[in-house]
């Protein structure tokens, strides 16, 4: 029998290929990047909450030295930005600029373009908004409740799925094996908005070239998506954009709202000049995306002698004031909200509710780590409220080869029981003998 | 609406000779002023700068004479001053502190203003100056006055040669670089067995930095045993007028100001405990 | 509004710049000198991603108003070292992978390089206080103490060696 031959690049060690430029400070980051004649946008912002846009007056913003041009909906040829409408998600909720409404404290509503970074940022302060403030609701089960003010424009604030209003999954009969067990283990659990925090802030640059294409510069982590996003935005075929970059300071989620792109493409098309569009840190902190907050609900019945036989979970994830991948990530978040276990009846709702607050999107396995959060706390509580040993719980319900997921999938290829093994080998934890014996093939399929 | 103008002061009375006119404001080591300016929301035209002034130096006759625009760094060398020490070295990172000044941090607004406390506790002093001349009131006085401060250049802070033991304590979000959620700086005198000075002051939990006058009457005149500690901790906390902010809440902040003085005052004693 | 010429040494050499009042050290670095190793992370001194020396002091650029270099010596990322001639501190931060997005790692490099020339020994506590006005977002920041301690090791051993 030969030997397989020795790999190329599977246990060697290897140089980073951008390694060399970042420990030198020569590698090029989108703010690193400058053109002659290039000139500067910065955003006019929704200084509210949720408010009806009257008007807005720019003649002391055109009075700043140095101004160039503005930018408002009217001039966006499609001013309908939906991240995932190249999937065939829905709605279309989302403006690049403010029509009519804005939803959430720091939506976009101008682009102001000028010389010089300074004069861009004066300019902007000095754009006059006229605006009617609307109630706004920053909750996300009051924003479910009768009478909450309406976020969305389709008159309520859950996202549908398939006629649902909720993203569901059913499997067994839950309440009724919940109504036979011995107890009820019932937990809440929260998670606030996470914000990327990334060290390099988003942006890019966007040069009009000679044969009428446009070069963008630009530090997003989905390259393609973002050139095909913004040749929708702009009504333009997409080999007329050409797409540079790769090298982002971070990015955890947070660079794949192609969010800059557009509005910065339109201004060079407009003025003929490269155009250089920044995220400030603020805007960073405070408008830019975060992870979805989330509120948790789970219940559980649970037999005498330890075994989960129901499980009840009803999620409210906070999407803010538009979609972007939170209906997504609620779908995720769905599948895996039962937790790596085999618990014979499930049942789960999962709401993608809009509130007033900043749009929530992708970070990190967005959906699914929420899930990971709520179910290990509740796991810990059914042990401690019944008396169980945390971590022989979790062996006796890890999902195993064969077993049949709540959305009725068939597990493969499980390594949850020697995971959880070796991690109690590492934390010092002496497993008895019939723990230490479980496998992944223990069982496969029905009841355990 | 940006800057128009800076100044580089060559002497406090030169800045004090500007720093009342309209429009005009002063600068220290700038970190607070800085990130202002390149945003363009410093809203004044003309910066007065203290950086070639003269007040960058340490001065030792009995007294600790520290100059305005000493940096952090140098404050976080004072080894004969432990508890100002620390409170500079709790200030951000090796780099800010190269660049930020004593006198700037005496200006920054809660919960910044790391260093304030612990002059309290010290009894300190500061040098004003303005356009009609020098005073030198208790630091404590100082931050009590009403009024713009910005018509007068803090120039020097003068510390007396401690009496006692002194503490300082001080709790953030994450371990480094992050702004207080409560401080503590304490002094204590001891004298056959009793208190008979002792100075509490807390900082990151009201407008400014204050001296906890039931704390000290507490500790005061009596063993600074466990049950003194526990009580002056409390009236403390109950001098503190905390608000909900970013990094914490009045809650959070109230219940931490107990924590610092109590850890403060049990750091003073040699008796820490968790 | 006056401009101000400002003359200072830049990584070993006389450069001169154009000021307008309170411009920083970090934007004349980045638009007007070409270096543009020292980053713009926040422009508000909170993440350290502008760190470079004066006068051989880490300082934040972004809080230098430029007209304070002048006559002073200012060395940044590029002074250094290059591909072909990493400093230690450059060399081990490559090699064991303390960095990931790289964003943070001149203002790192930075620091670490001023520390180990004042503490050629540190403690990962000191290394690890060194460096606490440096942002990383992505390493979870072992690796890069793991890196220096590293480095110092390498420059003991190469003095040692030299002497």
């Amino acid at each position: 029998m030969n030997q397989a031959k020795p790999f190329n690049v599977i246990g060697r060690a290897h140089e980073r290929r951008d390694g060399l430029g970042h420990v030198t400070g020569t590698t090029v980051y989108v703010d690193d990047v400058s053109f002659p004649r290039m000139c500067h946008l910065k955003m006019v912002r929704n200084p509210l909450v949720h408010a009806r846009i009257r008007g807005i007056d720019f003649s002391e913003a055109e009075k700043v030295p140095g101004f160039v041009t503005a930018l408002t909906a009217r001039d966006v040829p499609k001013n309908v930005y939906t991240i995932l409408c190249l999937i065939g998600v829905e709605p279309d909720d989302e403006p690049v600029l403010a029509e009519d409404r804005v939803r959430y404290r720091g939506e976009q509503i101008a682009a102001v373009v000028a010389e010089t970074e300074a004069a861009a940022t004066e300019a902007a302060a000095k754009v006059r908004l006229d605006l009617e403030e609307l109630p706004h609701v920053l909750d996300v089960e009051e924003a479910l409740a009768p009478g909450a003010p309406v976020v969305t424009h389709w008159g309520t604030n859950h996202f549908v799925y398939e006629g649902h209003h909720c993203r569901r999954v059913r499997y067994g009969d839950a309440e009724a094996a919940r109504e036979r067990a011995e107890h009820v283990v019932s937990g809440r659990y929260q998670l606030s908005p996470i914000e990327h925090a990334p060290v390099e802030t988003t942006g890019c640059v966007a040069k009009p070239e000679a044969d009428g294409r446009v070069t963008i510069y630009t530090n997003t982590q989905a390259i393609y998506f973002s050139l095909d996003n913004t040749a929708l935005i702009l009504g333009v075929p997409p080999h007329q954009l050409h797409f540079v970059g790769g090298t982002v300071g971070g990015g955890f989620g947070g660079k794949v709202d192609v969010i800059v792109e557009p509005i910065a493409a339109l201004a060079a098309m407009r003025t003929g000049r490269p155009v250089k569009y920044m995220y400030t840190r603020p805007e960073e902190m405070q408008v830019s995306s975060t992870r979805s907050a989330a509120r948790i609900y789970i219940r559980d019945g649970v037999t005498a002698d330890g075994t989960i036989v129901s499980r009840e979970v009803t999620t409210f994830h906070d999407a803010g004031a538009y979609s972007r991948h939170t209906p997504y990530g609620c779908t995720k978040h769905a599948a895996n909200a039962a937790g790596p276990y085999t618990i014979p009846n499930v049942s789960v709702d999962v709401h993608c509710v809009y509130t007033n607050r900043q749009p929530s999107s992708a970070m990190r396995g967005f959906g699914v780590t929420e899930a990971s959060f709520a179910v290990e706390m509740q796991m810990d509580r059914v042990a401690r409220e019944l008396g169980l040993d945390p971590w022989e719980l979790r062996l006796r319900h890890a999902y195993r080869n064969g077993d049949e997921r709540p959305y009725r999938k068939t597990t493969e290829d499980a390594s949850l029981v020697e995971a959880i093994q070796a991690a109690a080998t590492l934390a010092g934890i002496e497993l008895s003998g019939e723990l230490q014996a479980m496998t992944s093939d223990d069982g496969n399929g029905g009841e355990r | 609406m940006g800057v128009r103008e800076y100044v580089l002061a060559t002497s406090a009375e030169g800045a004090a000779s500007l720093a009342g006119e309209p429009g005009t404001v002063l600068m220290g080591g700038g970190t607070l002023l800085m990130p202002q300016a390149t945003a363009g929301t410093l809203g004044a035209e003309r910066v007065v700068g203290l950086h070639a002034a003269g007040l960058d130096y340490v001065r030792r006759n009995g007294v600790t004479a520290i100059g305005a625009m000493s940096p952090l760094a140098t404050v976080a060398t004072l080894e004969d001053l432990p508890a100002l020490r620390s409170a500079a070295r709790g200030v951000s990172g090796w780099a800010l502190r190269n660049v930020a000044t004593l006198g700037g941090n005496l200006y920054a607004a809660a919960p910044y203003g790391d260093l304030a406390p612990v002059l309290l506790a010290l009894d300190a002093t500061v040098r004003l100056v303005g356009p009609g001349g020098e005073r030198t009131p208790a630091l404590a006085d100082w931050l009590t006055e009403e009024g713009d401060r910005g018509r007068e250049v803090l120039a020097e802070v003068v510390v007396p040669s401690p009496r006692g033991v002194t503490g300082h304590r001080r709790h953030a979000r994450r371990a480094a670089n992050s702004p207080a959620v409560a401080s503590a700086a304490v002094r204590l005198v001891i004298e056959d067995g009793a208190v008979a000075e002792a100075r509490v002051a807390i900082g990151a939990v009201a407008p400014r930095a204050l001296r906890a006058a039931a704390a000290e009457e507490r500790l005061t005149g009596a063993p600074a045993d466990a049950a003194a500690i526990a009580e002056a901790s409390e009236a403390a906390a109950a001098a503190a007028s905390p608000v909900d902010d970013p990094v914490a809440s009045a809650w959070y902040r109230r219940r931490m100001t107990a924590v610092s003085v109590r850890q403060a005052l049990e750091s003073a004693l040699g008796s820490e405990s968790r | 509004m006056t401009m101000r010429a400002v003359s200072f040494e830049l990584n070993g050499e006389p450069v001169a710049a154009l000021a307008r009042p309170l411009d920083t050290l970090q934007s004349v670095l980045r638009q007007q000198l070409g270096m543009t190793g020292t980053k713009a992370g926040c422009r508000q001194g909170g993440c350290g991603s502008c760190t470079v020396r004066m006068d051989g002091e880490p300082v934040l650029a972004c809080l230098v108003p430029v007209e304070h270099v002048e006559g002073h010596s200012v060395t940044t990322i590029e002074g250094l070292g290059s591909a072909d001639a990493l400093s230690p501190v450059q060399a081990t931060f490559f090699e064991r992978f303390a960095i990931q997005c790289g964003f943070c790692s001149p203002g790192m490099i930075m620091v670490a390089t001023a520390l180990l020339e004042r503490n050629p020994d540190p403690s990962r506590a000191e290394i690890t206080e060194a460096l606490a006005g440096n942002v990383c977002r992505c390493t979870g920041i072992a690796p890069i103490v793991d890196a220096i301690e590293a480095a110092a090791s390498r420059i003991r051993e190469k003095e040692g060696a030299e002497a």
